[in-house]
């Protein structure tokens, strides 16, 4: 199984630049042109935007008039700002929830439903998918009457069983499972079939060798299929990371930066501050917010790729 | 509603040593682990389902007893009339049209450019190329949306698309997520030889592409169309941006308005009954494509 | 759901006046308002459309049919899109901006600054004399000398109650009393009933932080001062506002939820709400749809003002409250004003707004019958309104909110607990936290 990344074709030489340049649009002419939709799109509605905001992130503006240039200004006071570490703490707090729960859980549901004797394994598969077709705006509204402290219905369903009542919106530590379940249960259905589609393309000639050799399943499990899952694991751990740091919605909907910020996250953050809240329109702060979040946005995906990436090769 | 007899289950027997080890090896009897396997699905099954049936339950019912403290698990006396108002009252007929409208427009776009990308990528060898994928890729990780509202607002303004259902079909038509998928799934779904063959039939690049690898790559739309599809019905940002008429509003943005007027007003009994009707045609979409969609998906778009 | 939760921060956003308290007193004998200049009817009148943004379900709805009645040629288009980034954005753009709409105090100061909101200096000094000159003052942009918006409604603060409830714990509400005397009475409240006096959510979001605000603005307390220059809720007023805010929340007294949100309207619903200090507007946003039957209260809910804060302390506060605006964009200012002046200062247009549920700043329809006699069933026979009367009497001159309003409160709620139950020392807190919102304030000047 080769890697879910292609891998960077080695640096191309021309004799000269211009004659090779000539060659190579004459003979791949339509394959720049099938391919330049998405730079095409990307340019003109998202680096234009992006750029943009890049811009006034070294301007003070209030929206109306004028933008004034003040250089680092706003990236000197946002990393200096507490709720920029506040904010990221909480962003790392989300990552170390949520991106374990969300290679693991998939991983477990995939193998279970993958067992040979399992029945209903179509009915189970399509039930666990429904959530991901859902619309979160009408969901969220659900999901604060399900967490409510008094009138809440899981508080309802855990009293039959003596427990609670719980301040799940209200409570530092309680209010992350609205938020990690919320979005955890959004995207499951979707992984767990991703990781269904990657253990049936396992031969099962290797377990049996296995079996033979006397590995129980669990060493099974760590020794075969996990090591042909990594592609899989890799996908899952980065659009994982990426549905995290760019997590807006859920916590938006269920407690809107509260408890005490805890799950204040940096769009939320940008949001607020930006353009979303009365009397607030610090867009130059906003926009620098913007950027530095990108840059480590990125700059997490690239490692985890490029730290996978080694690992395969050794 | 279920599969019971897709080819896919007749592949799972990919397990049976693990399953043998288990129940031998460690010495619990069979049917105890098999119970127990069957009891973690149910409850997850169930944690799946549950938040759909409080909204449906809510949707039954009126503000009085959805607020009930402890709480009504089922509506005591069903108001079905809640589904007749969103209809009568409410503009739902032309809100779900406008939907279709947008989510149709802008899948059918995402399904010819990125298969047309993901085929370019997978089959082609041209200089540049892998580099370019790689751009593509980091895309997907560059913020946008609730970060870029002014600039995306200017834009669409210049290019004279606001009140039009433009900004929500073509800035998203070639998504890098999407392009992803179908390259993967070309790439190991579609064997090279044919393509060549058809290269070699003198067939142009766009006409291989139509003939060779649309057909070929449809369990991969599927998936790209349906994720695609459920994305757009369900996104209600830049809706809420550039739609300023209530005839030109899609289903999830009336939800978002109608729950503006709720907190104030009464009306959480149609609000669940209008959440209940745009959650709904994703659904049935996804039964009816479930087939195709979980083969799709099994067929390992993102196996390597 | 989203923009949801942004225009109801909004529209909770907190507000209060500049100007003087209004003398309601001696404002019966005053002249007739002058009514809005009514155009002579044409057939050759041009059609026009003003494009309102407000909230599905707003007093403004009310005040329509009156408006088009008066003028045929004007059509109000009402756009059910409050959100402030959108807003922003129209602004920005310069296309998609709306001829009316209905900000937050702080809001219109902030844009009032930038001179992007059309000037009603001419229609607010006209009609001066007929409207609250606290609300009044709210709409005055010192930097520019102009008015840029036209006073909205005003959201003074009293305590609503259930009469039943107070009955049953043996509990009177006297004329005159402190919170700490009401704080006794909730405590009897509670043993006598299980029900709560206040609502203080712990979840530190901004409404954590409205019962000490409300504190701070009875004892003439502030945000910020006038101009927005420097912060002051930290001052002397502030530790005395929150050591009684923290003496009442450790009474335990309260309930733990988001006063605007669905959790505490079951509460509401449920009977666990005795006592609840709100603004005008929560009759009907948080009282009325809940008190449907007799566990809710219905015909049980009174008002009354709140207890005194200590000396010379207001017997009112200040929660929301917006104003009407447009832009410099608007082709038809004329219609624009019209419609301001209707909607705000004239008998028919108050009465609208009176009955939606909103306390318009006209003077006249403040002290009018129709005003009091407003009934609502949740209020058996009682007169709600005449309490709201009273209040605008002391509607405070001195709750300055400038742009750093807002997240001055946020960052208030957020560190607001460990104060209000004693784990952290209040003055060492409060100027915490008022060191922050200080750094913040740079931002803002």
């Amino acid at each position: 199984m080769s890697s879910v990344f292609v891998q960077p074709s080695a640096p191309y030489r021309p004799p000269s630049r211009w004659q090779a340049f000539r060659r190579v649009l004459k003979e791949h002419w339509q394959d720049y042109l099938f391919i330049s939709p998405f730079f095409i799109l990307f340019a003109v509605f998202f680096a234009y935007p992006i750029f943009w905001a890049l811009q006034l992130s070294f301007q003070k503006w209030d929206g109306v008039t004028d933008p004034t240039w003040v250089g680092l200004d706003n990236y000197r006071f946002v990393l200096r700002d507490p709720i920029t570490r506040q904010m990221f703490y909480n962003t790392f707090r989300f990552l170390i929830l949520i991106v374990p729960l969300g290679i693991m859980l998939p991983l477990v549901l995939g193998v279970l439903l993958n067992l040979s004797f399992l029945r209903f394994r179509g009915i189970f598969r399509t039930l666990i998918f429904i959530p991901t077709v859902s619309s979160l705006v009408g969901i969220g509204i659900v999901w604060k009457l399900l967490f409510g402290a008094a009138n809440g219905w899981l508080n309802a369903v855990l009293s039959h069983v003596g427990l609670g009542p719980y301040k799940w919106l209200k409570d530092a530590h309680l209010a992350q499972v609205p938020i990690v379940t919320l979005a955890l249960w959004g995207s499951i259905g979707f992984t767990t079939l991703i990781v269904l589609g990657g253990l049936q393309a396992i031969d099962e000639d290797i377990y049996d060798a296995a079996k033979i050799d006397g590995a129980s399943p669990f060493s099974q499990f760590w020794q075969i299929t996990l090591p042909l899952l990594r592609p899989i694991v890799v996908f899952l751990l980065i659009t994982t990371t990426i549905m995290v740091m760019t997590l807006f919605s859920q916590p938006y909907i269920v407690t809107e930066g509260g408890p005490s910020n805890q799950p204040l996250t940096p769009l939320l953050h940008i949001y607020r501050i930006g353009v979303g809240s009365t009397g607030a329109a610090r867009i130059g702060d906003a926009s620098a917010l913007t950027f530095i979040l990108s840059i480590v946005m990125i700059t997490v995906v690239v490692m985890q790729f490029l730290i996978t990436r080694r690992r395969e090769s050794d | 509603m279920a599969v019971q007899t897709d080819r896919l289950s007749s592949q799972s027997t990919t397990v049976d040593a693990t399953r043998q080890a288990r129940s031998g090896g460690v010495g619990v009897p069979r049917s105890l682990s098999r119970a127990l396997v069957y009891l973690v699905l149910l409850i997850v099954v169930l944690l799946m389902v549950a938040p759909f049936y409080f909204l449906v339950s809510g949707s039954l019912m009126d503000r009085g007893e959805m607020f009930k403290i402890p709480p009504h698990l089922y509506p005591a006396n069903p108001i079905w009339d809640n589904f007749r108002t969103i209809f009568t009252d409410y503009n739902f007929a032309t809100y779900l049209k406008n939907s279709v409208i947008v989510s149709g427009a802008q899948t059918a776009g995402v399904l010819f450019f990125s298969s047309l990308a993901g085929f370019v990528f997978a089959k082609r060898r041209f200089p540049g190329r892998d580099w370019l994928f790689i751009f593509v890729l980091i895309t997907a990780a560059m913020p946008s949306g609730q970060t870029t509202i002014i600039p995306f607002y200017l834009l669409m303004s210049k290019l004279g698309w606001i009140n039009t259902f433009w900004p929500l079909i073509i800035p998203w038509w070639a998504p890098p997520l999407s392009i992803f998928l179908m390259r993967q799934y070309i790439a190991n779904g579609i064997p090279d030889e044919l393509i060549d063959a058809s290269r070699l039939d003198g067939t142009g690049l766009f006409g291989t592409y139509l003939r060779i690898v649309l057909p070929l790559s449809i369990p991969g739309l599927v998936v790209v169309g349906i994720m695609q599809f459920v994305a757009i019905w369900n996104d209600f940002l830049y809706g809420l941006l550039v739609l300023k008429s209530d005839d030109m509003r899609t289903a999830t943005l009336a939800i978002a308005v109608l729950s503006q007027r709720s907190q104030a007003a009464t009306l959480y009994g149609p609000l669940f009954a209008g959440i209940v009707v745009v959650t709904l045609p994703p659904i049935i979409l996804y039964f009816i494509f479930q087939r195709r969609l979980t083969s799709g998906l099994l067929a390992g778009s993102i196996r390597g | 759901m989203k923009n949801t939760r942004v225009s109801r921060r909004r529209m909770l956003a907190s507000s209060a006046g500049l100007g003087a308290a209004a003398m309601i007193g001696g404002r019966g004998a005053l002249a007739a308002p002058s009514s809005p200049a009514r155009r002579p009817r044409s057939e050759f009148q041009e059609e026009i459309t003003l494009d309102v943004f407000v909230h599905a379900n707003h007093p403004f709805d009310m005040i329509k049919p009156i408006y088009e009645a008066m003028y045929p040629n004007v059509t109000l288009n009402m756009m059910e899109q409050n959100d402030v980034a959108i807003l922003r954005a129209a602004l920005a753009a310069g296309e998609g901006v709306p001829d009316i709409f209905w900000p937050e105090i702080e809001m219109v100061q902030e844009l009032g600054k930038t001179g992007i909101l059309l000037d009603v200096t001419d229609i607010v000094e006209a009609n001066a004399d007929v409207l609250s000159p606290g609300k009044t003052a709210e709409c005055f942009i010192p930097s520019t000398d102009k008015y840029a918006a036209f006073p909205g409604d005003i959201a003074t603060v009293g305590l609503y109650y259930r009469q039943d409830k107070l009955d049953e714990a043996g509990v009177t509400i006297p004329d005159s009393w402190t919170w700490d005397e009401f704080l006794e009475a909730g405590k009897q409240i509670k043993e006598a009933t299980g029900a709560a006096s206040l609502v203080i959510p712990s979840g530190g979001t901004s409404t954590s932080a409205h019962l000490f605000t409300f504190l701070l603005c009875q004892l003439g307390g502030a945000i910020t001062n006038a101009d927005g220059t420097e912060i002051t809720f930290d001052n002397d007023l502030g530790i005395q506002a929150m050591e009684q805010a923290a003496r009442l929340y450790q009474a335990d007294i309260h309930i733990d939820e988001e006063p605007f949100e669905e959790n505490y309207f079951a509460e509401i619903a449920a009977g666990n709400v005795a006592i609840t200090p709100q603004a005008v507007w929560y009759r009907g946003f948080g009282i009325a749809p809940n008190a449907i039957d007799e566990q809710g209260g219905l015909g049980q809910w009174r008002t009354a003002l709140l207890p005194s804060a200590g000396e010379g302390s207001l017997r009112t506060a200040n929660l929301g409250g917006a104003a009407i605006a447009s832009t410099t964009y608007t082709e038809h200012p004329e219609e624009v004003k019209n419609f301001m002046t209707l909607a705000m200062a004239t008998m028919e247009g108050a009465e609208a707004g009176g009955q939606w549920g909103i306390q318009p700043p006209y003077l006249p329809y403040l002290e009018s019958d129709t005003w009091t006699s407003v009934r609502d069933e949740a209020f058996g026979e009682f007169s709600f309104n005449s309490v709201w009367t009273q209040a605008v009497a002391e509607y405070p001159a001195t709750w300055y909110k400038q742009p750093v309003y807002l997240e001055a409160l946020t960052t208030i709620g957020a560190g607001i607990i460990p104060l209000l139950d004693g784990s952290t020392d209040i003055t060492e807190g409060l100027t915490a936290m008022g060191d922050q919102v200080r750094e913040i304030n740079t931002r803002y000047q």
